[in-house]
């Protein structure tokens, strides 16, 4: 943060903070790589912060952060070289267009409300397995020596939990939809 | 898309959230990604999910910046295990200025030297500038700037008459090249791997899991997190699955690798730059590659008497009579010295209440807790941790400090001192916690000190406020924490200063408390701290800034 920088408000800031998984997300879905998506998250949060004193509170702060996010991302692609990519050009133009059809705030709003009932139906084992990885912030790996398991098995164990959540969401949704 | 495509499509996916793809793992999900549009809709699903489980739980809610700019006083040097004087460049006079916990661009915030502003968010880490060599004998020679690798690589655990004054106990590395001309440096690979690297040698840095050794003598310890770490010669990879080798490459280039302990997989690049030659090594091996004849030769005699000496274990922290008289002076009424283990007690100086307990339920010849001057935790597959005799009743009805000192062998997730309800009750109840963290969400570093604030303690993870430093934490190193629960907020101290704060509305209550050392709840095993815990202590009170300064001052002068 340079010394010109804005000073941000505690507003500004959580909102930010609040902003991170969905914008981690967002560029995930686009980069199919986790450091280059951390880098680029880490660009779209300078900017960000640096015109925070564009920022009219009140305003939609995500549709604004992702603006940015896609700035930054083509600015991204632009620089690197073309090996370091994992997604060609085309397939991130069927992705992004493909997500923006698909998950809208109404869909996520639905698939967050399905989500809270179907975590609530996971056996109990699995729901603190859950809770521990992403609440507790617990890595694949620590889980894994603490359960002794190795790292490889409590992340197929996740995905399998991953497996059941997506289809009792899918569930959910068609049976609200029906 | 077939069966056999969907399969592979989900094994992709699960390694793309849980840790992360390999080239040519990554080039075959753009593969099944550009063949299929259901194998799209099903990636923006799964990816949708992990982020709606981090959005629901990964963001710690409720946590503020520090207002504004925060001036902090000229930080002395932390101390280091091992030798009398050390420093880290981050904890040189600085003013601070930290954003908000989980802003991710303070992942690589960049602490000012001489008295600078902290420029937080850019390409830099908090460790120096290194790309400056200091007078061209010793230097760190970062690889070209673009595309840029950001993401700190390993940190400098020790270094010994090393002339780049940069390069100290704290020093945060990213990938590049580290020339040596004298002296030796230990490094802990932020993957966990550890290497130490004598004079003269040339190091290249290429991830938090791996290197290539150019030139020089290296001795390293891969532990079981961090198997799989490559370091790679000129000519040879050597993959390591747990153990401790050495590995030294002459100016011809030319490697030879001796196996310590454990196993580890040798492969020798052939010319046509696609064959290998592999070989599985075990304990006492040692092998010269001849890369010319594409043969791995035996090697008879004496262990290499060159080697550097990688340095393990906690030094004892050196603390006067003055400080011991400002903690009691100052109210503590919970004080751990940890001096001596003659019985199983750990008397409290401050009062005849609250007398600590080890508990050990290995073997008995089991060593998970020792009191040598401090408490020196081993990381065991057995509960073992220092618990209060008594509870400390209604501590959180009012204002209070927890404060002690660390010294981590490594940077695992691990929990150094927790405030629970009970001692049987559900696992994750915690009043507080204080742990190292690894980064495991994107918003936090390697290295980073987290506490947490959640009354009433359970289960209820969104009632829980989090701080999260920067990744300070440096292992074999002293360190000094310190939370302060006040009526209004939380703060956290990082070796006397002031790095996060968060409002408190409510989380006050009755209740008594137990205090925990040493892992995260008596059962199970779980998130052991290994390294060393000293000068633990208790306050009914906020302890103020200049107090806890003051503390830092009193043990750090002494260095």
């Amino acid at each position: 943060m340079s010394s010109d920088t804005p000073e941000l408000t505690p507003a500004f800031v959580l909102l930010l903070t609040e902003a991170q998984p969905r914008l981690f997300g967002f560029l995930l879905k686009r980069l199919g790589d986790l450091d280059q998506t951390h880098e680029v998250l880490q660009e779209v949060n300078v900017v960000l912060c640096n015109k925070a004193g564009d920022f009219e509170e009140g305003t939609d702060f995500m549709a604004w952060a992702f603006s940015v996010a896609r700035f930054q991302l083509l600015a991204f692609r632009k620089r690197a070289i073309r090996d370091r990519l994992v997604f060609p050009d085309d397939l991130v133009s069927k992705i992004d267009e493909l997500d923006s059809s698909v998950f809208n705030s109404s869909t996520e709003q639905k698939l967050r409300s399905a989500l809270g009932g179907c975590i609530q139906k996971l056996p109990s084992e699995h729901r603190d397995l859950v809770i521990r990885r992403y609440a507790e912030s617990v890595s694949v790996a620590a889980l894994g020596a603490d359960l002794g398991k190795s790292a490889n098995a409590i992340s197929i164990t996740l995905h399998r939990i991953r497996q059941q959540l997506l289809q009792c969401i899918e569930r959910q949704l068609s049976a609200d939809a029906g | 898309m077939n069966k056999n495509d969907r399969a592979a499509l989900q094994n992709l996916l699960r390694q793309l959230v849980d840790g992360g793809l390999t080239s040519d793992e990554s080039e075959k999900l753009a593969s099944l990604l550009s063949a299929s549009d259901q194998a799209r809709r099903e990636y923006l699903n799964y990816i949708q999910l992990h982020t709606e489980l981090t959005d629901r739980w990964g963001a710690p809610s409720g946590v503020v910046p520090i207002a504004g700019r925060v001036e902090t006083k000229s930080q002395p040097a932390p101390v280091r295990a091992g030798s009398g004087h050390s420093w880290r460049p981050w904890a040189a006079s600085v003013t601070t200025f930290f954003i908000g916990v989980l802003v991710a661009s303070l992942w690589h915030a960049n602490f000012g030297r001489d008295g600078s502003e902290i420029v937080a968010a850019t390409s830099k880490s908090q460790s120096p500038d290194l790309s400056v060599a200091s007078s061209g004998i010793t230097s760190f020679v970062p690889k070209p700037p673009a595309p840029q690798p950001i993401s700190d690589a390993a940190v400098v655990v020790r270094a010994e008459d090393i002339a780049d004054a940069t390069l100290v106990a704290g020093s945060r590395l990213k990938p590049g090249v580290l020339n040596l001309d004298r002296g030796t440096i230990q490094l802990e690979f932020l993957g966990g791997a550890m290497l130490a690297v004598k004079a003269p040698a040339r190091l290249q840095i290429d991830s938090r899991n791996g290197g290539t050794l150019l030139l020089g003598r290296a001795i390293a310890h891969v532990p079981e997190r961090a198997r799989g770490f490559v370091l790679n010669a000129p000519s040879v990879s050597v993959v390591d699955l747990d153990t401790d080798f050495s590995l030294h490459v002459n100016e011809q280039g030319e490697a030879e690798v001796g196996v310590l302990r454990g196993e580890l997989e040798l492969s020798l690049q052939g010319k046509d730059d696609s064959a290998f030659v592999s070989r599985r090594l075990n304990t006492s091996d040692r092998i010269r590659v001849d890369e010319a004849r594409g043969l791995f030769t035996e090697v008879a005699g004496e262990a290499d008497q060159l080697m550097p000496k990688l340095v393990r274990g906690t030094s004892p922290l050196k603390v006067g009579q003055d400080y011991v008289e400002t903690v009691l002076e100052d109210g503590a009424v919970l004080y751990w010295r940890f001096e001596t283990m003659q019985t199983d007690e750990i008397p409290n100086i401050a009062s005849p209440d609250f007398t600590g307990r080890v508990v050990n339920e290995g073997p008995p010849e089991s060593r998970g807790v020792e009191l040598v001057g401090h408490a020196q935790f081993q990381g065991c597959d057995f509960p073992r941790y220092i618990v209060t005799d008594r509870p400390l009743v209604d501590l959180n009805l009012g204002e209070y400090s927890i404060e002690f000192w660390m010294n981590p062998n490594d940077l695992r997730h691990a929990s150094c001192v927790g405030i629970v309800p009970d001692l049987e009750g559900d696992d994750l109840a915690h009043l507080n916690v204080f742990e190292v963290v690894d980064d495991t969400f994107p918003i936090y570093q390697p290295g980073a000190i987290r506490f947490l604030h959640r009354n009433p303690p359970g289960k209820f993870i969104q009632q829980g406020l989090n701080l999260i430093s920067p990744g300070f934490c440096t292992p074999s190193t002293w360190q000094h924490v310190v939370a302060v629960k006040r009526m209004d907020r939380i703060e956290l101290y990082f070796d006397g200063a002031l790095v996060k704060s968060a409002p408190l509305k409510g989380h006050h209550g009755d209740g008594s408390y137990h205090l925990i050392v040493g892992q995260l709840k008596p059962m199970p095993p779980w998130r052991q701290f290994g390294g060393g815990i000293d000068e633990l202590a208790v306050y009914r009170r906020g302890l103020t800034s200049e107090e806890i300064r003051r503390h830092y001052d009193l043990v750090v002068d002494s260095y």
